[in-house]
């Protein structure tokens, strides 16, 4: 087991070095000079040049890639141009407001999602199954934009329930912090919800065909104690892949409704930098959430292990 | 009965003195409060010197203060410093603090700490060009600063005025050494700056010994009080967002609501909205060194425009028709040229580009996404263009994207930007100036005038100048003006005496609640 | 018997029954659900295709006087912020929408398949191949477009690129897993020792063999291109305008979602159906190709 997760942590050191050199080569074809951005539109071209000078930007790219590449690796990811304060602060001030919102959307998502899979699964072929399928399509058909939009409309405007948008911490006021959340977990969960609960309904089906489950029944196990016990049991591989999955979707998809919703995470913060031609904090954004996704799934990796030992660590 | 009466006339006293007290505590400003503000977008450092960004100036505007500053028609007045002096030779300007003007920092407000400004100034600002002329800062005492030029210079004052990338006066220690954004965010105005978490907020809060001029309020300038207790600088930059936030009582104030929005808004009973107009002009450049290098061909496009239209599908109605190269409300305005502006003559603009030999080239015009009003503009000028006869070929990129394709003369031929309140015309020659221009202007008549108007220091010479420059810019159609934009703000009922005007300000602005 | 499902059952009475094409087709429409699907993209693609004929108006023409006009019979789907007339404005949209629908399926299938073959067959280029694939899944889809489009500029031909780069790995990943399971059974071991080439045998014996999965692969990420789209053109990264797509009528509309909501509405719409259809036609082709997947 050991071994096992040391190899695979091993086996990211490529993948997260590739990451980083086309996070920085795909930065620096964007055209648009971040120096004439910064000074707005009234400036020289001489404040223009002297503020690229400053910034370094007048150098090969590849001196620039060693100098930044090398402040990677000692956990320092320059600082940002736009904001002239180092890149990692930034992310790190962000973080927290990114990741609860994708947990919360995640904790959306699992709680509609899996029980809803498992009812249309028990329940197959009746209306049940069929209305909790339909809505699950129509979850993964609708833009998450056009959610939100809708659900300002209604609970904002309209009823006057929760705030529009914005982000209060949860140490800060919990009240006020949930109400924010709720719009955009749900907005952003929505979807994930419905490719959720389809996966748990065919994964549960594939489980209760087999025949184990079949000679469970025979015994005379109760409905609940089969499939909580043996098929959900079996049945949560496949989901847990897709719940890993969603939770990496979730940080970095998260920029969209983090848009409609005024909510300050990563994903505005990319989308503001790109705008801005802020490199490093472009940069470093993609590095990190790239970062979080791989670390996410290796450990949805080491937690099949745990639940189904049957799986080979190879 | 009569001991009643006896009563009754104290407690009718009593009333009366109530009601007039109630009468006049409406008048009468309160203190306290919070005041949650949804901006537009970030502020990039509070540091005032180093960015023209519109975040930066407007937290600042109630942080900081220079000497002098701009009233309602955009003359100087005192502001840090009470009077100043001008050498007969129109070369030295002497300026005389106020005293007992504490920073926030409680330190009073020397001439060493206006020197230190100056000084780190010319080294970190964008606008430190506007200083070119300045030769020496000298402290004649604690209260005395002369500045020396090394000539005449018209615009000078306001370049000391001029709230862009603004010369705040700050403690020496503040400034001293200390590198573009890394000054400490410390100044004398209503405000006193506590904290910046990006993208989330700016909070300021009252500075208790604020020492207020004492003189009328009239634009930046003049009587300043901070009533309420706490500001939040909110940057939101969806629009949507700051509409249903102003409705829902996230905020108390926003700013530039879609003006689409602001009849359903006006119905609110809890919301007052206004616009503050004029914000700036959208304007197109021609590229002097494509097509456009024909001058019948610019004065077709001139001629065959409709602003009308281009302005209510780009403004969405906040907009108005003028063709002053100034706004109507500034003393530098001028209607020359009103004849060749929205000439909306599809006749006259077909037979002026019969005559330029027109032969179907290709008219690339560049607009961008990020202003929205630009990007509406274009899409409307486009199918202009196209009636009158051009080849058009739309080019929609981010604002970035497009300053980039701006740079190169060979790819571009129409460009769309706009023009934020000029605090004084000769923000304008670096367009004009062959030298400085991007467009391949070249006219030396044009920089005649607009020497005059940099070397003459009288208010009435200087406006004749910028007069002739501006008729100039009409007969060349070195570009176009298309319209001044308004933009609206909103805010709830409760907060009284906010008056929009150029930039967010809400010094002296009260919470009634 | 109660719980297994109707798609096996199918599998199983089509055992041994005439001829595959003739089954696949049966068991197709045997799902009311996929023929549903199949039958709205089929739409959509239809109404793509004769949109400049269906249109009753220049979706670009510009009339100041009728902006922001509702539903009527003159304007079915209203007008917007222009004038512009909305019904004109969605058939068109169709057009581009879907082509950038259909260029990255096209796109991802050759890159993926290619990618997938290689990957799958040759051990040896497996593992750099795939670990580049994996670092392009690390990054989260829509930011990744974003970066691609701000790096290349906006066009239609680029919105295609970076949705294409996005989702080739998903593509390749599952060709790889076909080739994988395949290389082992015996047909291929058969074909490999009379002699063949392995370009034969991947092109002839392995590919036709991966078709399944991929055309399945393909329909969903149809519809995951066009909810991109309309994603990208949200943050301004989409197609440029004017050409109108679903995107970034949707996107210009929503500034106007209070006063006009049908200028949203209708785009919206049309995304919905469209992505309900390909979902569908996915789920059911999936049923019919790969009863094991379900």
């Amino acid at each position: 087991m050991g071994v096992y997760i040391i190899r695979r942590v091993l086996g990211l050191i490529p993948v997260l070095i590739l990451v980083a050199v086309v996070s920085f080569l795909l930065i620096h074809i964007i055209p648009g000079d971040p120096a004439a951005v910064m000074l707005g539109t009234d400036a020289t071209p001489q404040e223009v040049e002297k503020l690229r000078e400053d910034l370094g930007l007048n150098e090969p790219l590849h001196v620039q890639f060693y100098r930044w590449i090398s402040r990677v690796l000692r956990g320092d990811l320059g600082d940002s141009f736009f904001m002239g304060r180092p890149v990692t602060v930034a992310l790190l001030e962000r973080l927290p407001a990114t990741i609860l919102l994708a947990v919360a959307a995640l904790f959306f998502a699992v709680l509609i999602g899996v029980p809803a899979g498992i009812i249309a699964a028990i329940k197959q072929n009746s209306i049940i199954d069929q209305l909790v399928m339909i809505t699950a399509l129509i979850g993964v058909s609708l833009p998450s934009f056009w959610i939100g939009l809708n659900l300002i409309l209604i609970f904002s405007v309209n009823l006057r329930w929760l705030p529009s948008g914005g982000y209060v911490p949860l140490t800060e006021n919990f009240i006020d912090g949930l109400r924010c959340l709720l719009m955009p977990a749900f907005a952003l969960g929505f979807m994930q919800a419905a490719l959720i609960a389809r996966m748990t309904r065919s994964s549960m089906l594939e489980v209760l065909r087999q025949d184990y489950i079949r000679t469970a029944r025979s015994k005379g196990l109760a409905e609940q104690v089969v499939v909580g016990l043996h098929a959900l049991k079996n049945a949560m591989i496949p989901i847990l892949t897709v719940i890993g999955t969603a939770f990496g979707v979730l940080l970095g998809g998260a920029v969209i409704v983090e848009t409609v919703f005024a909510y300050p995470g990563i994903g505005r913060l990319v989308v503001a930098a790109v705008q801005r031609r802020d490199y490093p904090v472009i940069q470093g954004a993609l590095l990190l959430i790239s970062s979080i996704y791989v670390l996410v799934n290796l450990l949805v990796d080491i937690l099949y292990t745990l639940i189904d030992p049957r799986i080979k660590y190879n | 009965m009569r001991r009643r009466l006896g009563r009754l006339i104290p407690l009718c006293v009593v009333v009366l003195l109530m009601v007039t007290l109630a009468a006049l505590g409406a008048e009468k400003p309160k203190y306290g409060g919070v005041l949650r503000v949804a901006t537009t977008t970030s502020v990039p450092t509070l540091d005032p010197m180093v960015v023209t960004h519109i975040a930066t100036r407007e937290v600042g505007m109630h942080i900081f203060e220079s000497l002098i500053t701009f009233d309602e028609n955009f003359g100087v007045v005192p502001m840090l410093a009470e009077s100043w002096d001008i050498s007969p030779d129109g070369r030295v300007y002497t300026f005389y603090l106020r005293r007992g003007v504490p920073f926030h920092n409680g330190k009073e407000m020397k001439a060493e700490d206006v020197w230190a400004s100056v000084v780190r100034f010319l080294e970190v600002s964008p606008r430190k060009g506007e200083l070119a002329n300045l030769e020496e800062v000298k402290i004649v005492d604690d209260y005395t600063v002369a500045f020396r030029l090394s000539q005449p210079t018209g615009p000078f004052l306001a370049a000391l005025a001029n709230p862009i990338a603004q010369l705040a006066i700050m403690p020496r220690e503040a400034v001293e050494g200390k590198a573009a954004r890394q000054a400490e965010i410390i100044g004398t105005g209503p405000y006193k700056f506590v904290e910046w978490i990006p993208d989330r907020h700016v909070k300021v809060v009252r500075f208790p010994e604020y020492e207020p001029i004492d003189m009328p309020t009239s634009g930046f300038g003049g009587y300043k009080a901070a009533y309420i207790d706490e500001i939040l600088f909110i940057p939101v930059p969806e629009p949507g967002a700051r509409v249903a936030g102003l409705e829902a009582s996230d905020y108390d104030f926003a700013d530039f609501l879609p003006a689409i929005n602001v009849p359903d808004l006006m119905d609110q009973p809890g919301l007052i909205l206004d616009s503050l107009m004029p914000y700036t002009w959208p304007v197109i450049y021609f590229n002097f060194a494509r097509s456009f290098g024909s001058h019948k061909l610019r004065q077709a496009v001139q001629a065959g425009l409709d602003l009308d239209e281009i302005m209510i599908a780009s403004s969405d109605g906040a907009g108005r028709l003028d063709p002053g190269m100034y706004f109507k409300e500034q003393v530098w305005n001028s209607q020359v040229g009103i004849d060749l502006y929205n000439q909306k003559d599809l006749d006259k603009a077909k037979a002026l580009m019969k005559e330029a030999n027109y032969a179907g080239e290709e008219i690339i015009v560049v607009t961008n996404t990020d202003y929205e009003y630009m990007y509406k503009a274009a899409i409307v000028l486009e199918q202009q263009l196209k009636k009158i006869g051009f080849n058009v070929k739309l080019v929609v990129l981010d604002w970035p994207g497009s300053l980039d394709v701006r740079k190169d003369l060979d790819k571009w031929d129409i460009f769309f930007s706009s023009h934020s309140t000029r605090f004084d015309p000769s923000a304008n020659d670096f367009y004009f100036k062959p030298e400085t221009t991007f467009f391949a202007y070249d006219n030396p008549e044009m920089v005649k005038h607009l020497k005059q108007g940099m070397d003459s220091t009288a208010f009435e010479d200087r406006y004749r100048a910028y007069e002739e420059a501006q008729r100039i810019f009409y007969e060349d159609v070195a570009m176009i003006k298309l319209y001044d934009l308004g933009i609206w703000q909103g805010w709830q009922k409760y907060v009284k005496d906010y008056r929009p005007w150029v930039m967010l300000n809400f010094n002296s602005v009260w919470l009634d609640k | 018997m109660p719980t297994q499902s109707h798609s096996t059952v199918d599998a199983e009475k089509a055992d041994g029954l005439s001829s595959p094409r003739r089954d696949f087709f049966r068991r197709l429409l045997d799902s009311r659900l996929a023929v549903l699907g199949l039958a709205l993209t089929g739409l959509m693609v239809m109404i793509a295709i004769l949109a400049p004929v269906l249109a009753p108006y220049d979706p670009l023409a510009i009339n100041i006087t009728h902006r922001l006009q509702g539903p009527s019979w003159e304007h079915p789907f209203g007008t917007d912020n222009f004038g512009r007339d909305l019904f004109s404005r969605v058939l068109l949209g169709a057009r581009l929408s879907l082509k950038v629908g259909v260029y990255v399926v096209v796109f991802t299938s050759l890159f993926g398949t290619l990618i997938g073959l290689i990957a799958g067959y040759y051990p040896r280029l497996d593992n750099v191949v795939m670990r580049v694939m994996d670092s392009l899944m690390a990054f989260p889809a829509i930011l990744l477009a974003i970066a691609i489009m701000a790096a290349l500029g906006p066009s239609e031909f680029n919105v295609v690129i970076a949705l294409g780069i996005v989702y080739i790995p998903r593509t390749s990943r599952v060709v790889r897993g076909s080739v994988l399971a395949l290389k082992e059974r015996d047909f291929i071991e058969a074909a490999r020792g009379a002699g063949a080439r392995d370009g034969r045998i991947l092109f002839l014996h392995i590919l036709p063999n991966c078709l399944s999965p991929l055309i399945v692969q393909a329909t969903f990420i149809f519809a995951y291109a066009i909810l991109a789209e309309a994603g990208l053109s949200f943050v301004g990264a989409g197609p440029p305008p004017p050409t109108p797509s679903w995107g970034n009528i949707l996107s210009e509309g929503r500034s106007y979602m209070r006063v006009a909501p049908w200028i949203t509405l209708f785009p919206g719409l049309a995304i919905a159906i469209t992505v309900l259809g390909l979902n569908l036609a996915g789920d059911g082709l999936r049923d019919v190709l790969d009863p094991r997947l379900r």
